[in-house]
């Protein structure tokens, strides 16, 4: 019997209030991860941990490639979220922390829909302390609205699974076979923790609210989960590769312009996840492999971008690109591991990115979406120039800001470092990495025309950058904010919903104001008889009056 | 400014950020992007497929769709500024985006 790895972090959050603060509490956060992988890491394939309730089977451990590729990405990614926190005091986001990762894990390794809805609802309540532990008002309001979308996705997850189980008497998690009103609820679930074109805006909302570690953990779950989601359960479903395609398209030309890096980022990751949701739509093993690796590969550079954005705020204060720059000369060695992060999600050869980003671009080409091909290409050219260049530009380098700081902490460098170090080690060897695929297909990303036509791409692409900032058209950091879809919720419809309120109000109040004219005329009347002007004395005397009738009723009807 | 920063590492990537380093990487950057596209007339196109293969034959596609594409990213998304730029209190109080510039007013005053 095997015990499954998220009662690890949960039992690791019920221990954490009596470890002590500082050092051991720190040592024993970042333990919890190590510990829970040694429960799976070298488990045969298959199904462990079932229990049973009201006749269904729930299976808490369902080990398969998919589900072990995602778990492991998880652990890692929480051991170094753990070492980047070392130097946290604060109770709440350590706990947190640990219920968060530990029932993402849970999510992925649930092999039914009944599990999966639990984890899904829990990593939505556990994440929402994240935001609020940047402990503002604007962070409160930020999380309710990220709490409402969390929520609104478990509530359709729900509906569309009662509805699956209903019509088919089968609770367990695989592809849906067809698309009916059930797996349409189950995909916009899945959609809306994926951030699909308009269902995104809680993403680039609440990421960039929460505190310098926190967007950290946040960046590695939720969304990845929800691929992990998509992969399972709707494999090579078409629309996916145009709602891909413009989930790939879209984000960049609001990373462009955003001012807050960490709001870039978060764009970024929006971005990223149509890369992901285009290998599913296609469906292929090669797709589906690319999808895998481009989330593995996606979690680890992005959270060291999100990290060295987090030292940058810790140190600095403001991640906004109006107020930084010239940092590089107080804190060199972020800036070196931002620029290894940038490197990777631009899928510079020999980092990350690239092993992982050209097999979706290839599978989109062998499978004949020629569109979506350019669509992803196009996103490939923009995603260097927003984020591989523009982080680290505006915020390192560019024109001096004057902000003299600490480098990072220690701790939050060894992750940096360890981290870097992944990105590159990927970049540079990815067979073990392919070696853990769900499918067996043998891919060389290091082939000369690849190399050399990445490279074509990405350096014209910066010579594009050299050329628009030297003539002065690169917009430069501004202090704003851009609309969004999200206006809808922030600001029309809270105005609708006063207005048509206020509305209600006056109607009310104009139709009955004759009416309690009347009443206060006759109010009036007894209130000359008892000598006392409509106060509380004349309810009590009618509330007697009633009480006497009722009485006189009652007894007269014995 | 001479200031001379703490770390080594800080002085070296200061070279790169003096306008003699810019102008380098500027010629760095032509010279590779031009050899990039010398060899691409050259390498044996065995990985692609469908349109990939289309566009392996004209020289430098790759290279001219991201210039032309990443410079048309940039000018359209300064162009939405006009329609979607707004302050950054837009939203406030119900959210983070002018938090710290309050807090920088506060402090100041």
């Amino acid at each position: 019997m095997s015990i499954p790895p998220f009662l690890f972090y949960l039992a690791g959050a019920l221990v954490l209030p009596l470890v002590p603060k500082g050092a051991m509490r720190s040592l024993f956060l970042s333990l919890v991860p190590v510990l829970a992988l040694t429960q799976f890491v070298v488990l045969p394939f298959g199904e462990y941990a079932s229990a049973e309730l009201f006749g269904y089977t729930l299976i808490l451990l369902r080990l398969d490639a998919l589900a072990y590729a995602f778990s492991l990405i998880f652990s890692i990614a929480a051991f170094l979220a753990a070492l980047f926190a070392w130097h946290i005091r604060d109770t709440t986001q350590q706990i947190a922390t640990l219920i968060y990762s530990g029932v993402a894990i849970g999510a992925v390794q649930a092999g039914d829909l009944i599990t999966l809805f639990c984890f899904w609802e829990a990593t939505a309540f556990a994440s929402v302390f994240l935001v609020w532990a940047r402990r503002t008002d604007g962070a409160y309001f930020t999380g309710m609205r990220y709490l409402i979308f969390q929520m609104l996705s478990g509530l359709l997850l729900l509906a569309g699974i009662i509805l699956h189980i209903n019509a088919t008497g089968s609770n367990l998690f695989v592809q849906f076979p067809d698309i009916n009103f059930a797996a349409v609820l189950i995909l916009l679930a899945f959609g809306i923790k994926c951030a699909f074109p308009l269902l995104h805006d809680w993403l680039q909302d609440a990421y960039p609210a929460s505190t310098p570690t926190g967007t950290v953990v946040l960046s590695v779950f939720t969304t990845k989960l929800a691929v992990y989601a998509l992969a399972r359960g709707f494999p090579g479903l078409e629309a996916l590769v145009y709602i891909g395609a413009l989930m790939a398209l879209f984000p960049i030309f609001y990373a462009v312009i955003e001012n807050d890096l960490r709001r870039v980022l978060a764009f970024s990751l929006n971005n990223q996840l149509g890369f992901m949701v285009v290998g599913v739509g296609i469906g292929t093993p090669l797709a589906l492999n690319g999808t895998v690796t481009h989330a593995f590969c996606h979690v680890l550079y992005k959270a060291l971008l999100f990290m060295s954005m987090g030292a940058v705020l810790l140190r600095a204060g403001t991640t906004k690109g109006s107020e930084l720059g010239g940092l590089y000369k107080s804190m060199p060695y972020t800036t070196v591991f931002c620029v290894i992060g940038a490197a990777s999600i631009s899928a510079f050869p020999l980092f990350s990115g690239f092993i992982s980003k050209s097999l979706i671009l290839s599978a989109a080409d062998k499978q004949g979406y020629t569109l979506v091909w350019f669509a992803l290409l196009f996103a490939s050219a923009g995603v260097f120039h927003y984020c591989g260049i523009k982080i680290p530009y505006f915020a390192f380098f560019a024109r001096d800001s004057g902000i003299r700081c600490r480098e990072a902490p220690w701790n939050m460098l060894l992750a940096m470092g360890l981290t870097a170090l992944l990105c590159v080690g990927i970049g540079v060897f990815p067979q073990p990495l392919y070696n853990i695929l769900p499918y067996g297909v043998s891919y060389v990303p290091y082939t000369a025309d690849h190399v050399v036509f990445q490279l074509q791409l990405l350096l014209f692409s910066a010579l594009a950058f050299m050329v628009l900032m030297s003539k002065g058209i690169y917009p430069a950091g501004l202090r704003s904010v851009n609309l969004s879809s999200d206006i809808v919720y922030r600001k029309w419809l809270p105005r609708v919903l006063l207005w048509t309120w206020g509305s209600i109000e006056q109607f009310v109040v104009s139709i009955t104001a004759p009416l309690r004219r009347e009443s206060r005329q006759i109010f009036r009347n007894i209130g000359v008889v008892i000598g006392n002007e409509h106060g509380s004395g004349v309810m009590l005397l009618w509330v007697g009056v009633l009480l006497v009738f009722l009485l006189a009723l009652t007894y007269l009807a014995r | 400014m001479n200031e001379q920063p703490r770390f080594l590492l800080s002085r070296l990537l200061q070279r790169i950020d003096s306008p003699l380093g810019v102008k380098r990487i500027c010629y760095i950057l032509l010279v590779a992007c031009g050899l990039l596209v010398a060899i691409g007339l050259f390498i044996p196109h065995h990985d692609a497929y469908g349109m990939g293969a289309i566009v392996a034959r004209i020289p430098g596609f790759y290279g001219i769709y991201g210039f032309v594409m990443s410079a048309l990213l940039v000018i359209i998304a300064k162009a939405l500024r006009r329609i979607l730029m707004r302050s950054e209190d837009y939203y406030a109080p119900r959210t983070i985006d002018n938090e710290e510039t309050q807090k920088e007013r506060n402090s100041s005053t």
